[in-house]
């Protein structure tokens, strides 16, 4: 088996608000080995962008993180901030969403790519422009050597992702961090996406998304957030073909293709993550007297879960 | 026949220094009955939002005319107009900014109450919360303090206190994860079967459309074709 490229353990995030402290991210603990590729899926509101960001210490500072994140060694969520800046970009890469502002409306494409290229392998301005050029035209840019000269407002949507992919994959880090980069995309585009991340051969890649369609084809594992926690992780295809988790089985039902079925009721709020027993339980079919007492997350055959009631 | 346009079209001019038009869309007819779904999908940039804008008086076409329980929304006299404002609402795609961020969900809720002269009964509006799974809890959260499911059901409750007719739904799932999107495909369908109302389903996503709608529409490179 590969190493593991980063270790999440027990990692929580909390945010301190005038209705007292959100918990957002639960004694979250997730293995990545190096060369894999994992989809964090779930609900908006579960955590999984928080907690993709609270690896790299990119939360306001407002955020209380405990747990640990090793990377090569390093807990990066205690190395000195100098430290943490080489890695970042450099060896660990956070790919923002395409639909949001993470580019930089007043700054053209091109110099937004060779930005990393300047700070972390120290070329000069020109020879870095000329390298992300290069690269806008390996990410299918079509005239790149024009292209780059234009601003975010020029590219489509699909286009201003593979921008940021190229800002990502600029300085050749191994781990790769994307948050939601299908979200929105049409149909056509979305086909794209998914060919310029499985390009990316050898990256080990987390990405987060509630594209399923997407995590299928994508992950080599697939982890489930829900309410804070990760309740289940498994191989994708054994996922995908029969989930574990109650949870799981309902977000795969709601899939048009599969139905289209939505889960009764709506997320707990955060206050009620105090309370005791399954998170899931108030709207799982299968829920018992024995889902008063929180489940651990229990492996069997390579297959983490939890819930009382997965191996029945 | 509740809604039915005749050979629209739209041009953009756009450029500041090189101007250039751009016909979005040419000799685009289409109809739509009282309370039935019809779909109208394509790629992005293809029109879609355009062809809504244009069906809910949002926008003016430069070509063709459209008439709503008959008469052309063009002409309409102020009470009409006033009136056809209320019956006829649109569900955008981004419910992040379809609300004002510095109000508070009630404000924005007491709104549509407010501009058509509805006497606001806060019962009322609770009711209508419920029935998309908010409660009163939320009001008084700002649209940051909400995620974007709960604003997509927000968006329903507001456009629902107006009983529209027909209702253009904007890719309203586009952005939401797979259970929140079945919730709001399913609540939509339970509203419609309650009261009657006909929508135009904007999306670019064929097997969801399918799914939801009686008859299709395809809008590809400016041409409107039933499916």
């Amino acid at each position: 088996m590969d190493p593991v490229a980063l270790a999440v353990r027990n990692l929580t995030v909390e945010f301190p608000g005038p209705a007292g402290v959100v918990r957002t991210v639960d004694r979250v603990s997730l293995e990545i080995r190096e060369g894999e590729r994992v989809a964090l899926v779930g609900e908006t509101g579960s955590g999984k962008s928080v907690l993709l960001l609270a690896i790299l210490r990119l939360l306001p500072v407002s955020a209380r993180i405990s747990g640990e994140v090793w990377y090569r060694g390093r807990d990066l969520l205690r190395c000195p901030p100098d430290e943490l800046r080489r890695v970042r970009g450099r060896e660990v890469a956070y790919i923002p969403q395409g639909t949001g502002g993470a580019l930089n409306p007043v700054l053209t494409v091109g110099s937004q790519v060779a930005e990393p290229l300047v700070i972390h392998l120290g070329l000069k301005r020109q020879a870095a422009f000329r390298q992300a050029t290069a690269l806008l035209a390996r990410l299918s840019i079509p005239e790149a050597h024009k292209r780059a000269f234009e601003y975010p407002h020029q590219y489509s949507g699909g286009m201003k992702q593979r921008a940021l992919v190229a800002m990502g994959v600029a300085a050749e880090p191994a781990v790769l961090l994307a948050d939601e980069p299908t979200k929105g995309v049409d149909w056509a585009r979305r086909q794209e996406i998914l060919d310029l991340f499985l390009g990316l051969e050898g990256k080990t890649i987390l990405t987060v998304t509630h594209d399923l369609w997407f995590a299928e084809r994508f992950a080599h594992r697939v982890a489930v957030m829900y309410a804070a926690e990760i309740v289940e992780v498994a191989p994708a295809t054994a996922f995908f073909k029969e989930p574990r988790h109650p949870y799981a089985r309902a977000l795969l039902a709601a899939l048009p293709a599969r139905g289209l079925q939505p889960l009764p009721g709506y997320a707990p709020e955060h206050a009620a993550h105090q309370e005791p027993g399954c998170r899931f339980r108030k709207r799982c079919p299968r829920a018992s007297d024995r889902c008063l007492a929180a489940p651990p997350l229990l492996e069997e055959n390579g297959r983490w879960v939890k819930c009382w009631h997965h191996a029945s | 026949m509740l809604l039915e346009a005749t050979k629209l079209g739209k041009t953009y001019r756009i450029g500041w220094i090189r101007k250039r038009t751009v016909r979005v869309i040419g000799e685009a007819s289409l109809f739509v009955n009282a309370g039935e779904t019809v779909g109208l999908v394509g790629e992005s940039g293809s029109g879609k939002t355009t062809l809504g804008l244009l069906l809910t008086g949002l926008l003016r076409p430069d070509e063709g005319r459209v008439f709503f329980r008959g008469k052309d929304i063009a002409g309409l006299a102020p009470a009409e107009r006033k009136e056809f404002r209320r019956r006829v609402q649109i569900i955008f795609q981004h419910p992040e900014t379809a609300f004002n961020p510095r109000w508070k969900l009630l404000r924005s809720l007491a709104e549509p109450y407010r501009l058509h002269g509805i006497p606001f009964a806060p019962e009322a509006l609770l009711e209508h919360l419920k029935t998309v799974g908010l409660y009163a809890e939320h009001l008084s959260r700002y649209p940051s303090q909400l995620s974007g499911g709960e604003l997509q059901r927000a968006a329903i409750a507001r456009v629902m206190v107006l009983e529209p007719e027909f209702v253009v739904l904007d890719e309203p799932t586009s952005m939401l994860d797979a259970i929140t999107q079945a919730q709001i495909i399913r609540l939509l369908l339970e509203l419609q079967e309650r009261r009657g109302v006909a929508y135009l389903f904007i999306s670019h996503d064929l097997e969801l459309a399918r799914l939801f709608c009686r008859r299709l529409y395809r809008l590809h490179e400016g041409r409107l074709e039933a499916l």
